[in-house]
């Protein structure tokens, strides 16, 4: 389950600081290394001008951050490997008000991330957290798909706790909270996240019911479906070398699509090579498609 | 701004030297070269590009969302390819001049007329879509996205790869109209940047760090109404002599909203004294 780490204290360290602790003292893809850092996350935490000098600079700029791109999350620095931001989360009043957008923020919603993340609360209250597990590697990936999502707990994220999210393991919903809430999280971005999936899930059927648009597969797969839309006679060559070689799944399939597209002669032939690809989603799909192509 | 391929550049330099962003209508004048960009056939090459950029690093990301794929981001302009694959549950009044170019088969819908009376930046409920027209563009054809006078529905029978260049945001917010009635149902802002300034307004003023005075009392000056009142109603809870300057000044905002809100919170000022 998501770590919980008891991380009290009333050091202050400064941004730069912790981006020094974090660089020389971290193994950023060590979960026990990142977990011994909580004590550290929560002193970069405990300085409460940390989020308003953010806030003031993204006026000040006007948006020259841009970094992220979310009224909900505050860029606050980055190194190798990670970087540190701040999440927003509006109280339940301020949402029914109007005065803050339900629809900018992440709530309500069962997801899991292709990524780590350690999070400590800087202001407010607290969320409220429902955590589920599942196991990545069984799941298959097309949407609606059954996922044996197992329910570990509902907690109320508080001030001297950092919770640690695993990759594709941990799965979470939140609350809004009673009052404005303000988390600070260290965000593990390896490039390897860049070929893993993230879902959400639908809590009553659990089912996957979609995959994030900011998720890379997801970008990959609108090139690709313009490739299969507009591509020429070298297109047909690269595709291929895609669908074949990549290492996302999605990607694959995303490849296999476009090249039935372009080639709509060869599909047959193109949907039997989909259908040894290690993946099940891939292999799948492709059994299905050639069924069709049979029925046709 | 990334740069483009060679192949791409004498596109964007000659986009760049008839469209002047401060001078909107110079984007009509943008049609000659985008006809050219797609008889020269680079978008292929380009797509391919792309392609071979991922089987080089399969973790390679270029300027993609899940939407579109941006070849060049200009001068206040983009150029990207996307699939039209969903038919969109509004209506949306555009808030930028655009080109669209089907390249596919046609592309078809419905053309309606801005109401009577419309102001972007005052969203008025009231408010009813004119129809227009329909639309019926042929493949490699160049629709003039007209969005000061016309709002779009597309069809969308089947995906439907289309190039669109369009001008950055010229006007603050989004409009969405309901498809059955016409009527105007909501309006959200055209720029994410104008909802990340009224939240970063909004936890400023629930925080009260007095060093944040200074930046909200600049935000009361931005061009977007629903900033400028964020920051004014905010400021007000950082300093109380900083927020009635401000709220005095706002009584002769350019927008109405603003001035309404101004002069209740004044009014409501005074029956407390």
């Amino acid at each position: 389950m998501a770590l919980s780490i008891p991380c009290s204290t009333t050091n202050v360290i400064s941004i730069d600081e912790y981006l020094d602790h974090v660089r020389t003292q971290v193994k950023i893809r060590d979960f026990d290394s990142v977990a011994g850092s909580a004590r550290m996350l929560r002193a970069l935490a405990n300085d409460r001008a940390l989020i308003v000098r953010g806030l003031n600079s993204r006026i000040e700029n006007y948006l020259a951050d841009g970094v992220l791109p979310s009224a909900q999350a505050l860029f606050l620095a980055g190194g190798d490997g990670f970087y540190v931001r701040a999440a927003i989360w509006p109280a339940i009043n301020d949402m029914v008000s109007g005065r803050a957008y339900q629809d900018q923020f992440a709530y309500n919603l069962a997801h899991d991330h292709n990524f780590s993340f350690m999070t400590v609360n800087h202001l407010g209250p607290g969320y409220e957290t429902e955590l589920y597990e599942y196991d990545y590697d069984k799941v298959e990936g097309f949407v609606g798909e059954a996922v044996d999502l197992r329910f570990v707990e509902k907690v109320r994220f508080g001030a001297d706790i950092a919770m640690l999210y695993r990759a594709n393991r941990d799965v979470h919903v939140q609350y809004p909270p009673t009052e404005l809430t303000i988390t600070v999280n260290l965000m593990v971005a390896d490039r390897d996240s860049l070929l893993r999936d993230q879902y959400f899930f639908d809590l009553a059927t659990r089912t996957i019911a979609g995959y994030p648009p900011e998720l890379a597969a997801t970008k990959r797969q609108s090139l690709l479906n313009l490739a299969g839309f507009l591509g020429d006679d070298n297109t047909a060559q690269l595709l291929n070398d895609l669908a074949l070689r990549h290492p996302c799944k999605k990607t694959r399939l995303s490849a296999f699509n476009a090249l039935s597209r372009q080639q709509p002669h060869e599909a047959a032939s193109i949907w039997g090579r989909a259908s040894a690809d290690p993946a099940p989603l891939v292999a799948n799909t492709a059994r299905k498609r050639l069924q069709n192509l049979e029925n046709a | 701004m990334a740069a483009s391929p060679s192949y791409l550049a004498d596109f964007v330099r000659e986009i760049e030297s008839r469209y002047t962003p401060a001078n909107t209508e110079t984007f009509w004048l943008c049609d000659e070269p985008i006809q050219r960009l797609i008889a020269s056939g680079v978008l292929s090459r380009w797509i391919n590009e792309q392609l071979q950029s991922l089987i080089n690093d399969a973790q390679h990301l270029g300027d993609w969302t899940a939407a579109e794929t941006v070849l060049h981001r200009g001068k206040g302009w983009t150029a990207s390819l996307a699939i039209f694959d969903t038919p969109r549950r509004f209506i949306h009044a555009l808030p930028f001049l655009g080109f669209y170019v089907p390249l596919d088969s046609t592309l078809t819908g419905q053309r309606y007329g801005l109401p009577r009376g419309f102001r972007n930046d005052v969203f008025d409920p009231s408010l009813r879509l004119e129809p227009a027209g329909s639309l019926n563009v042929e493949r490699n054809e160049l629709l003039r996205l007209e969005t000061d006078r016309f709002v779009y529905d597309f069809h969308i029978p089947r995906p439907l790869p289309v190039l669109r260049i369009i001008s950055n945001s010229l006007r603050p917010l989004e409009w969405l109209f309901s498809k059955s009635t016409l009527q105007a149902w909501q309006a959200n802002d055209a720029e994410l940047s104008s909802t990340q300034l009224r939240v970063a307004a909004f936890v400023l003023g629930k925080i009260a760090h007095h060093s944040s005075i200074a930046p909200l009392r600049q935000l009361g000056s931005h061009p977007h109404h629903a900033v400028r009142w964020s920051a004014i109603q905010n400021l007000g809870r950082l300093s109380r002599s900083e927020a009635l300057l401000k709220i005095r000044e706002a009584v002769n905002d350019p927008h109405p909203h603003v001035r309404r809100a101004a002069q209740k919170t004044l009014d409501q000022l005074d029956k407390k004294h």
